[in-house]
C-alpha cells in the first residue's frame, strides 16, 4: 500500500531535461517530494554566481517568467527556480510530510544542494523566510528579500476572516487544499467583487491576464502547511523542528537586499522590514516599492508580476546582485 | 534686502487675504472659544464642542494637531471634522492649537517678548499639559482621554513617557505617529534635505507659500499629492481648502530636533538625553495606535516601532481596505477623507469607549 503510493505520487528523479530556449528541468528528491528544479542557463558567458528563485508558497515558476529568471539569464548568470511540493512539475507532499518545516528544510536545501556551489537567492513572500534560512546555515552568498516577513501576525481581517472559516472546516480537512478553487473565495471583507487572489495578492497593482495565468499555476498546500502558516501568524514565529527563523535572523551575516510592498495585503511592510531589528549583523540594503520612491505603483505582494517590474525593479535587483558577488 | 523684505510683506499680505477669503468656518452653536495660559506665558487656543446630549460615563477627549498644522486638521467644515463628530456621539470634545499655530498666541514679527526658538519638547511638555488642566479644570472631569495626529501623536508619546500627565490621561489614541526615522531611501534623503535647511532657518515659512500656491496646487496637485493623502479619499479642492486654514509656521529650532531625529533615527528630547522611546516600555496607559496603509509621512513600519516600544494594554489598527474600510488611507486624509468618520472615527471612538 506504501510502495504503491510512493510510486503514485513520486515519479522517478531524472537528469535535466531540455525543456528549450536554454531551459532545463529536474526533479530532485527532497524527502518526501520530489521537487521540480528549472534551470535557465546564462546566456553567454557567465558573469556571476547561480541565482536561485525561491517563489511565493502556493506558486509555481510562472511568477518568475515571464520575469525575474530570462531577466537574470540574460544578464549572464545561471538561474534556478524551484517549485515547492504540491506546486508545478513537483510531486504532492506525501501524507504529513506537507507542512513547512518538510519545505523549509527539505525543499529549498534540496534545491540548493543540487546547485552544487555557493549561490544568491532570491525569495518572494515565505521562499523568502526559506532563503533566510538557508543563509545561515551557509552556502548562500547574498540574498534578495522581497516582501518576506521577518516578523507576522495575522494581517488583516481578510485573513482573520479566512482562518476563522477555516478553523470550522478543520475537521474535515484531511485533503491537501486546493489553492486556485481556494483562490476564488470572494475576499471576506470589501464589496463581494474582489476574490482571495486579488485581495491579498494582486492588491496594488493591476496584474491583468497575468494574474489568471498565475492562479491557473496555483498548486496545493497539505492541511499541516495551512494549520503552520496560521500558527506562525497568530505566534509571530513559525513551528520549525530544525532552526527558529529569529535564530537565523540573528545569526545572519550575508548582505542582504530588504524588499517591501506598501499596498502588501499578505506580508505588509511592517513585517518585512521587521528585519531592521531582528537581522542586526546583516549588512542591508532596503527598497520600499512606491511612487514616492520612484517605482512603478505603491505595489502589492507580487511586485515581480507587475507590468512594471521589468524596466522598474529587475534592474535594480541585477544590479545589487552584480554588486554582492 | 529691500527685494527680500518686500516680498515677504506680499507673502504675508497675501496669506492675510487667503485666510480671510476662505475665513475661519463658524463654528457650532454649542462650540465655544477658550485659552489656555502655559506656565511661561503663552495663550493657547483651544475649542470646545460641547455635546447636546452627553454619552454617560464618557471623558473629554482632547484632539492635537501635528507638524505645521492647526488645530482646523480636527475641524475644518462640518462635513469634515472629527470634533463635531464626536460632539454628535455625546463626547465633549476639544481641540487645541500648540504655540505658534491657528489662534494661539504667536511671536511678533518685529520685537515682542516671545521668540521662534521653542522644540518639540515645548509642545509635549508644556503646552499639552497646559490644555490638558485645563479641560479638566473646565469640565470638572478626572481624567480625558487624547488623540493625536502625527506630530500630535508623537507629542503624546513624550508626555507618556515622561510620565508628565500621569493620572490625568484615561486613555490614548496615535493616528500616523512615526518613531522610527527611516522611510525608503529617496523619502528620508528628501526629509533630511527639508530639516537641514529648516534648521538653518529662525522659522519655517509654511503658511505664505501654501496660500500663494493654492490655485496652482488644486488645478495640479503634482507628484507630492500621495505623500499628504490618498486621492480617492480626498479632492484637491477640499485639501487647498485646508491649506488656506489648517497649515503655521514652525521654528527653525523646532526643525533642528527633527533633523537631530533623523540624523540617529532615535526619538529623542531635544537635548538628545531623554529617550523617548526606550521610556514607552514603562507606560501603563491603554494606548490605540492607528496607522493608514497609505501614509508616506506616518509609514506604517515607523508607526508600528512606537505599537512594539509600548510596555502597557495596546492595540494595532490598520486604516485600510483589507480591513473593511472603504479605501487604503494616506496621511491626512484620515482626518480629512470624505468616508473618515465611518473609517477611522468610529473605531477610534468605540475603543475610547471601551478604556
Amino acid at each position: 500500500m506504501i510502495l504503491a503510493l510512493l510510486l503514485a505520487v513520486a515519479p522517478a528523479a531524472g537528469g535535466p531535461e531540455l525543456i528549450g530556449g536554454r531551459v532545463y528541468r529536474a526533479l530532485i528528491p527532497a524527502g518526501g517530494a520530489r521537487v521540480a528544479l528549472w534551470r535557465y542557463s546564462a546566456s553567454g558567458e557567465r558573469s556571476g554566481p547561480p541565482v536561485l528563485l525561491l517563489p511565493e508558497l502556493g506558486f509555481d515558476r510562472t511568477l518568475f517568467d515571464p520575469g525575474l529568471a530570462p531577466a537574470l539569464q540574460a544578464r549572464g548568470r545561471d538561474v534556478y527556480v524551484l517549485e515547492w511540493r504540491g506546486t508545478g512539475r513537483s510531486t504532492a507532499a506525501l501524507p504529513g510530510m506537507g507542512g513547512l518545516d518538510a519545505l523549509f528544510s527539505g525543499d529549498a536545501p534540496a534545491a540548493l544542494g543540487a546547485i552544487g556551489e555557493k549561490a544568491q537567492i532570491v525569495g518572494v513572500g515565505l521562499g523568502g523566510a526559506a532563503a533566510y534560512l538557508l543563509a545561515a546555515r551557509g552556502g548562500v552568498s547574498a540574498v534578495v528579500a522581497i516582501s518576506v516577513p521577518a516578523a507576522w501576525e495575522v494581517p488583516n481581517e481578510a485573513v482573520r476572516g479566512v482562518m476563522r472559516a477555516a478553523g470550522r472546516a478543520a475537521g474535515s480537512a484531511r485533503a491537501p487544499l486546493d489553492l486556485r478553487r481556494w483562490s476564488r473565495t470572494p475576499a471576506p471583507v470589501g464589496d463581494g467583487r474582489r476574490d482571495l487572489l486579488q485581495l491579498l495578492f494582486e492588491h496594488g497593482d493591476a496584474l491583468g491576464p497575468r494574474l489568471e495565468r498565475l492562479r491557473d499555476g496555483l498548486g496545493s498546500a497539505a492541511p499541516e502547511l495551512v494549520a503552520d502558516v496560521g500558527r506562525w501568524m497568530e505566534r509571530g514565529e513559525p513551528r520549525l523542528v530544525g532552526p527558529r527563523l529569529r535564530d537565523a535572523l540573528a545569526a545572519l551575516a550575508v548582505p542582504l537586499l530588504v524588499v517591501a510592498a506598501p499596498r502588501d495585503n499578505w506580508v505588509h511592510p511592517e513585517h518585512a522590514l521587521a528585519v531592521r531589528r531582528l537581522a542586526p549583523r546583516a549588512p542591508r540594503d532596503e527598497m520600499v516599492l512606491s511612487r514616492i520612491e520612484g517605482f512603478g505603483s505603491d505595489a502589492g505582494h507580487l511586485a515581480v508580476a507587475a507590468p512594471w517590474a521589468a524596466r522598474g525593479l529587475f534592474p535594480k535587483i541585477a544590479d545589487w546582485l552584480d554588486g554582492h558577488k | 534686502m529691500k527685494a527680500a523684505l518686500l516680498a515677504a510683506a506680499l507673502l504675508a499680505a497675501g496669506c492675510a487675504i487667503g485666510r480671510a477669503a476662505f475665513g475661519p468656518a463658524p463654528l457650532p452653536e454649542r462650540a465655544g472659544r477658550h485659552t489656555a495660559k502655559t506656565p511661561d506665558g503663552w495663550e493657547l487656543s483651544l475649542v470646545r464642542y460641547k455635546p447636546e446630549r452627553p454619552a454617560p460615563g464618557r471623558r473629554p477627549v482632547l484632539l492635537l494637531h501635528g507638524i505645521v498644522t492647526n488645530a482646523r486638521n480636527f475641524d475644518l467644515d462640518e462635513r469634515h471634522s472629527f470634533a463635531r463628530w464626536l460632539a454628535a456621539r455625546g463626547v465633549d470634545a476639544w481641540t487645541m492649537s500648540v504655540r505658534g499655530k491657528g489662534d494661539s498666541s504667536r511671536p511678533a514679527l518685529v520685537g515682542g517678548d516671545k521668540k521662534w526658538d521653542w522644540t518639540f519638547d515645548t509642545y509635549a511638555l508644556v503646552d499639552v499639559p497646559a490644555a490638558i488642566a485645563y479641560v479638566l479644570e473646565t469640565t470638572g472631569a478626572p481624567r480625558l482621554d487624547c488623540v493625536g495626529h502625527s506630530l500630535g501623536g508623537m507629542m503624546l508619546y513624550a508626555l507618556l513617557a515622561r510620565g508628565t500627565a500621569r493620572g490625568m490621561v484615561g486613555a490614548v489614541a496615535t493616528i500616523g505617529a512615526p518613531l522610527g526615522f527611516r522611510w525608503g531611501e529617496r523619502f528620508t534623503a528628501w526629509a533630511k534635505r527639508g530639516a537641514a535647511v529648516g534648521r538653518r532657518l529662525p522659522l519655517v515659512p509654511i503658511t505664505a507659500p501654501a496660500i500663494a500656491f493654492l490655485p496652482v496646487i488644486e488645478m495640479y496637485p503634482g507628484p507630492l499629492e500621495p505623500v499628504f493623502y490618498n486621492p480617492k479619499n480626498l479632492s484637491p479642492r477640499l485639501w487647498t481648502s485646508f491649506l488656506a486654514v489648517g497649515v503655521d509656521d514652525e521654528p527653525g529650532s523646532l526643525l533642528e530636533q527633527v533633523a537631530r531625529w533623523l540624523e540617529t533615527d532615535r526619538f529623542t528630547s531635544a537635548d538628545g538625553a531623554f529617550d523617548y522611546e526606550a521610556a514607552l516600555r514603562e507606560v501603563r496607559t491603554p494606548v490605540l495606535v492607528v496607522a493608514g496603509k497609505l501614509d508616506q509621512l506616518g509609514f506604517p513600519p515607523l508607526v508600528r516601532r512606537g505599537f512594539d516600544a509600548l510596555g502597557g494594554r495596546k492595540e494595532w489598527l490598520l486604516v485600510a481596505e483589507e480591513n473593511g474600510m472603504s479605501a487604503d488611507y494616506g496621511h491626512m486624509d484620515m482626518l480629512l477623507g470624505d468616508r473618515a468618520a465611518a473609517d477611522v472615527f468610529l473605531p477610534i471612538d468605540r475603543w475610547l469607549a471601551r478604556q
